[in-house]
């Protein structure tokens, strides 16, 4: 997985692609500790070039939401590709991000 | 997330102690044997013992126990490049450390002498200070090397038998069996962790009144973390059982003290399903596991379980139904392994492939999921990247 982190007025704007899965643990640190600091309402995830989501990626979508929740900032999962968004629905992810086509 | 600090020591000491090692010198020269020595005492080493020749050395190489050994190329009897060769032939001095003196003359960049399996090369005349460092560095390597065979061989018979103790969550074959001929359903299981461990489990329950319970769960991860918290998983279950209870209900009591158990970004998905076959029915409630496939007449339909992981939240959104269970039917649980694996060309399998594998497999009677995972094998790029768990009940 790759990813890069941009500040936006209303927040963030995390881009994630390749493959999501156990191994990129560390790497998804970075982002949580960026939303930890980032100021703003709103994080989006776009996931438009994001390949694959195995169920360690779930979690870490959940990490980042239990640091952005107590900050009153909302996670937004953008533009998921057909096998990444079948994943969220089977998750129910819905329930807990807004997610956007 | 995972915090790696500092690496705690892997197994036995820490540190080498010179005073324990062995080290034979095999030289013709009793001048250089003396010299050797004083040199192998100023390492620190505590047992010493010399040989003349490469045949006395042998001798004694089969007598004892050496950590490292002292060879001089040139000697009567049996010289010190055919001893190493010999050495190096017996597989339990593969790895014995072998120090071979040599000459600029005969052998400039001691070529002859790693040929023949030496581990490193001392040149005459010998410099104190180089020969004390080669001999502390050879022997520090073989105990760190030994600390790590060590390490590594206690930790597979710890996976292994770790593993033996997963295996026994599962049912076993007679266990199977005999819940089948009770139901009238014929039930096949397949459980393969992609490491020594896996995050998979899942078992059957006898809930009377005709009627089984399936269980299947899958922890986030795989290997050692996700392994625990199946075990953790089947405690809970001993402590709040199905039995009285329908699926959606079990499912969100076994919820709550997972919330509490599993740190954010850890969860299970789970299904949990009721084969009544007085009334040809399958009740079930699912938090996100991969839809199961109805099979019947042909057909395949595949199940809604959908649903937020259990664990995640204190309220978990579950998804629950009732669906027609006929005999003749096929109800195929499977863990996301079985979607996410790559075929052969590098593709994802997806429910599209597995659809396809089943419509192929299925028709044709009893051992379904046997013929269903001969043709994924065949379909499937191995390694697996996550644990493979697969069930299959059939009413007959």
């Amino acid at each position: 997985m790759d990813y890069t982190v941009h500040t936006a007025a209303d927040g963030l704007r995390v881009t994630l692609s390749g493959r999501m899965t156990l191994i990129d643990h560390e790497k998804f640190r970075n982002v949580v500790d960026a939303i930890e600091k980032a100021e703003g309402t709103v994080c989006i995830f776009d996931l438009t070039r994001l390949e694959f989501v195995d169920s360690s990626g779930l979690g870490m979508f959940l990490i980042a939401r239990d640091v952005a929740l107590p900050k009153k900032m909302e996670i937004e999962l953008y533009g998921a590709q057909e096998s990444v968004k079948r994943i969220l629905q089977i998750a129910k992810f819905q329930t807990l991000f807004r997610v956007t086509p | 997330m995972t915090e790696i600090t500092a690496m705690p020591p892997a197994y036995g000491p820490h540190r080498i102690s010179f005073a324990e090692c062995r080290v034979l010198i095999v030289d013709d020269s009793r001048f250089n044997r003396e010299i050797l020595s004083r040199f192998m005492q100023w390492v620190g080493i505590g047992r010493i013992d010399m040989a003349a020749d490469g045949q006395e050395g042998l001798a004694m190489l089969r007598a004892t126990s050496y950590d490292l050994i002292v060879l001089d190329s040139g000697m009567p009897v049996l010289d010190g490049l055919s001893l190493c060769r010999l050495i190096r032939q017996e597989p339990v001095w593969t790895d014995l450390p072998v120090l071979m003196q040599t000459s600029a003359a005969n052998d400039p960049a001691g070529v002859k002498c790693f040929e023949a399996g030496a581990s490193d090369i001392i040149t005459k005349p010998i410099n104190p200070g180089e020969c004390m460092a080669r001999v502390r560095l050879h022997l520090e390597k073989q105990f760190f090397f030994r600390n790590l065979s060590d390490f590594h061989r206690r930790l597979h018979n710890d996976l292994k038998l770790a593993r033996s103790m997963q295996t026994s969550l599962i049912p076993d074959a007679r266990r199977i069996a005999a819940a089948g001929a009770r139901h009238k359903l014929s039930i096949e299981g397949h459980f393969e962790p992609s490491d020594e461990l896996g995050g998979d489990f899942w078992t059957l329950f006898d809930l009377g009144d005709d009627r089984l319970g399936l269980l299947a769960a899958d922890f986030s991860g795989h290997g050692i973390s996700a392994a625990i918290n199946t075990f953790r998983f089947h405690t809970l279950i001993e402590r709040i059982p199905p039995q009285g209870l329908e699926p959606a209900e079990w499912l969100t009591m076994l919820n709550r003290p997972l919330k509490d158990l599993l740190p954010v970004g850890q969860f299970a998905t789970c299904f949990y399903g009721i084969i009544d076959s007085r009334l040809g029915t399958l009740s079930y409630a699912a938090a996100g596991a991969p839809s199961p496939m109805l099979y019947h007449n042909g057909q395949v339909t595949m199940l809604d379980a959908s649903g937020l992981m259990l664990g995640v939240t204190n309220n978990p959104s579950l998804t629950a139904d009732t669906v027609p269970f006929p005999r003749g039917a096929s109800l195929l649980v499977y863990s996301d392994a079985m979607i996410e694996a790559d075929d052969v060309g590098g593709h994802l399998i997806g429910e599209d492939g597995l659809l396809r594998l089943v419509r192929q497999c299925f028709p044709g009677g009893e051992n379904r999921l046997a013929r269903l995972l001969a043709a994924f094998d065949t379909m499937a790029a191995r390694p697996l990247a996550d644990d493979l768990t697969a069930i299959c009940i059939s009413r007959v």
